[in-house]
């Protein structure tokens, strides 16, 4: 009897305690917001994992939240279901890097435009031992030749993602069709997941630099290709175009879309990951006008 | 619906790769279960139907154990299957047989549980009996089990399915590896990752297919054995 | 009563101070109690008296919670037979759940199935051999268990309430092959009932338990006749045999 009594005031204290912590949460929300609330104050951008896991976002959105008063519900999935949400009205903003499947969303009437803001370089990591010799390589194309040539085990993102689509680009330059090699492994899983699996079997990959770095310290994985010119990465951000979906936040999408583009945001993209791994991560496109 | 007809099409067709993760999937969920069941079965006679110190303990723990979240499962095997990790010389990550050694973990755990307390419903009038005509000691456990066999059917069920519809844990034991470890439920999150719900919605129907089979069997059997 | 042949001094059990107590109650306290070999002895009483108690104890299901046991030369697994209250029925045929009780590894399949397809019959069941043991009414699981017991010659019989379920031709069918089963194996009988007459027809000895102690003992024309404690008294007061 006791013992059951003592076990009820614990869940009694419990809950007050959650109580207390989910009240002070909800005071804590800003009140004093400088700039005027917009009519539609919610922009939902779609954008892919390998962006989000950056931290590029997450860095920017307070800035973005405080000069504009917009609030930005960022959602992360593959590419193929980033563009899907923008296709289906799900998304007001897309923040992409995946050229060809961007230029058939806005063929096909969904988004308003492309705006490429910003890029960087995919690298390819590998053991130290660099079986291969992809170090020695000048282009991605000389090295994912070399690779297959020697038959060195490649992890592959295998999930149609930007990177993915990336790496396939690279194989057709160069006529090679690694399906279905025993060396070549689809892993079918995010940035994170494959350099893991590259790891473990310490094998190449082709990564974008942000979520290499970040996990460098627990990966057996070098840089051992970086910067070659077949391997840049644009990022582009697309409005959904509101013909297709009057529901959409255009205005917040065009506003989001301006201030990235604009000198705060270029300065701030430029500074982001120097501290850290003293080198920016992403570079911004200069030709915007 | 037309979803559905691909769905099938595949299946019969051409589509090797489908062929594969079905495949794969199938052979997961059989280890998985039978291993977990010759683990499971005769320890949960034993804990349903003997008195000892500390049984209430050790049945607060397998039923904690019973609702592990698959995802830690998977990185405790993770972590001791890693090349850096205790058993990385066995080089068995990324493997159907990690993804199994995850899935023993998760479903042990329920199917001891489940025999357990199905057991000692009619333990004590049992072992009485069976004791009192002078029925030899070792023969009890599979005695028990036989006289639960319609009801760990289920438990065999109950088992099958938690390891055919999994998703966490072997996705990160196994790796969703193409033509290797890639089952139903890893290629459903692949292909909604990708955007191709149409794709994803049928292996989700094919793997509905698979579970309704299954279990239809398995009424077959418990039906035939109550007879 | 005794057979011939047999000495009637002989013990078979000794208890001692025997004590047992479920969640802190003591339910059965018996101080002293000689049970003598080849005897038959009926333990009668009411509800919750500790009749089930003892003869759980005298089978080994349960532990004493304090006093001795002793058996004399009742070493083999085999020797003691105990049938509960409630027996289990196997889910498998009746036949298979006689035989399941022939532990003698010198006897065949053929033979096995004689004596308990022979069993059965004895207790007038030999019909329902084939039928599963789950599908069995409770007159007949209780027969099929009486069945179990009585196929296999052991040394002494702990029966809790034999016919709590038979219908009269049980009743009859039991005590006849029961009755022959003692001549033939001269083992020792300890049961409990709630049928006094039956008590009467059986034992030799008729051991009373009023609140987990045995007030009472003696050849049952005397205690279930001319009881001499309060307890006995009031117990049979509605019984008129």
């Amino acid at each position: 009897m006791k013992i059951k009594k003592n076990w009820l005031l614990l869940l009694v204290v419990l809950m007050a305690v959650a109580l207390v912590f989910t009240a002070c949460a909800s005071s804590e929300k800003p009140e004093d917001t400088e700039v005027a609330t917009p009519e539609n104050p919610v922009i939902r951008l779609s954008t892919t994992t390998s962006v989000n896991d950056s931290g590029l976002l997450s860095y920017l959105q307070p800035y973005f939240e405080e000069d504009t008063g917009y609030t930005l519900e960022i959602t992360s999935n593959g590419t193929g279901a980033a563009i899907a949400l923008g296709q289906s009205g799900d998304a007001d903003c897309l923040l992409v890097h995946a050229k060809a499947a961007e230029e058939e969303f806005i063929n096909a009437g969904y988004g308003v435009e492309r705006i490429p803001f910003m890029y960087n370089y995919f690298v390819i990591v590998g053991p130290e031992s660099d079986p291969a010799g992809v170090a020695d390589c000048a282009t991605a194309a000389e090295a994912f030749e070399a690779i297959a040539n020697k038959g060195s085990e490649f992890v592959s993102r295998g999930d149609d993602s930007g990177t993915h689509k990336a790496e396939l680009k690279i194989w057709t330059s160069v006529n090679i069709d690694p399906t279905g090699k025993t060396w070549y492994v689809s892993s079918g899983s995010g940035m994170g997941a494959t350099l893991n699996q590259a790891s473990e079997r310490l094998a190449y990959c082709l990564t974008d630099k942000a979520t290499y770095l970040a996990n460098s310290a627990n990966l057996d994985l070098k840089i051992l290709l970086a910067e070659s010119e077949d391997m840049k990465n644009t990022y582009s951000m697309i409005a959904v175009n509101p013909d297709k979906w009057p529901d959409t936040n255009i205005d917040g999408s065009n506003a989001f879309i301006e201030w990235m583009t604009g000198d705060k945001a270029t300065d701030l993209i430029a500074e982001f990951g120097v501290k850290e791994y003293s080198e920016p991560l992403f570079f911004v496109i200069d030709n915007q006008k | 619906m037309e979803y559905f007809v691909d769905a099938i099409k595949m299946l019969l067709g051409n589509n090797s790769e489908l062929r594969d993760i079905v495949a794969v999937t199938l052979q997961m969920s059989f280890f998985s279960t039978t291993i977990s069941m010759l683990i499971g079965m005769p320890l949960g006679v034993l804990i349903g139907s003997r008195h000892f110190v500390g049984k209430r303990y050790l049945v607060r723990v397998i039923h904690t154990l019973m609702g592990l979240p698959p995802v830690v499962a998977g990185l405790i095997v993770f972590l001791l299957l890693s090349r850096s990790g205790p058993f990385g010389e066995f080089q068995l990550l990324f493997s159907v047989p990690a993804m199994v050694i995850a899935q023993v973990v998760l479903i042990t755990p329920i199917i001891m549980g489940l025999t357990a307390s199905i057991t000692s419903v009619r333990a004590n009038s049992l072992l009485e009996t069976s004791r009192g005509i002078g029925i030899p000691r070792r023969k009890e456990i599979g005695l028990l089990l036989y006289e639960a066999r319609i009801q760990l059917i289920a438990v065999m069920m109950t088992g099958f399915g938690r390891a055919i519809s999994e998703v966490g844990a072997v996705q990160i034991v196994g790796g969703n590896v193409q033509f290797k470890t890639r089952v139903m439920t890893t290629a459903i999150m692949l292909e909604t990752n990708k955007g191709n719900f149409e794709l994803a919605v049928a292996l989700g129907i094919v793997l509905l297919l698979i579970s309704l089979i299954i279990n239809s069997f398995a009424q077959r059997l418990q039906e035939e054995r109550n007879d | 009563m005794t057979e011939p042949g047999k000495n009637a001094n002989d013990i078979l059990i000794e208890l001692h101070g025997l004590q047992k107590n479920f969640r802190g109650k003591k339910v059965l306290d018996i101080d002293q109690l000689m049970l003598m070999r080849g005897h038959r002895y009926a333990l009668v009483g009411a509800n919750g008296s500790g009749k089930s108690t003892l003869l759980k104890l005298l089978a080994g299901a349960i532990k004493p919670s304090g006093g001795e046991i002793v058996f004399h030369g009742l070493d083999g697994d085999y020797d003691r037979a105990y049938l509960p209250q409630k027996p289990y029925i196997f889910s498998c045929s009746a036949l298979k759940n006689v035989t399941m009780a022939i532990y003698d590894k010198n006897i065949d399949k053929q033979q096995r199935l004689q004596q308990a397809d022979q069993a059965l019959r004895m207790l007038g069941i030999g019909d329902l051999a084939v039928a599963k043991g789950n599908r069995l009414s409770g007159g007949e699981g209780q027969r099929l268990a009486l069945a179990r017991i009585l196929v296999v010659p052991h040394q002494l019989l702990l029966l809790d309430e034999p016919t709590s379920a038979t219908d009269i031709a049980g009743n009859e069918l039991f005590e006849e092959a029961l009755n022959n089963y003692l001549q033939q194996t001269q083992a020792t009988l300890i049961f409990a009932t709630h049928a006094l007459s039956q008590a009467a027809r059986l034992a030799d000895t008729v051991i009373f338990l009023d609140a987990g102690k045995a007030v009472e003992q003696g050849p049952p024309e005397q205690v279930l006749y001319h009881p001499q404690s309060a307890g006995g008294k009031a117990f049979l007061r509605f019984w008129q045999g």
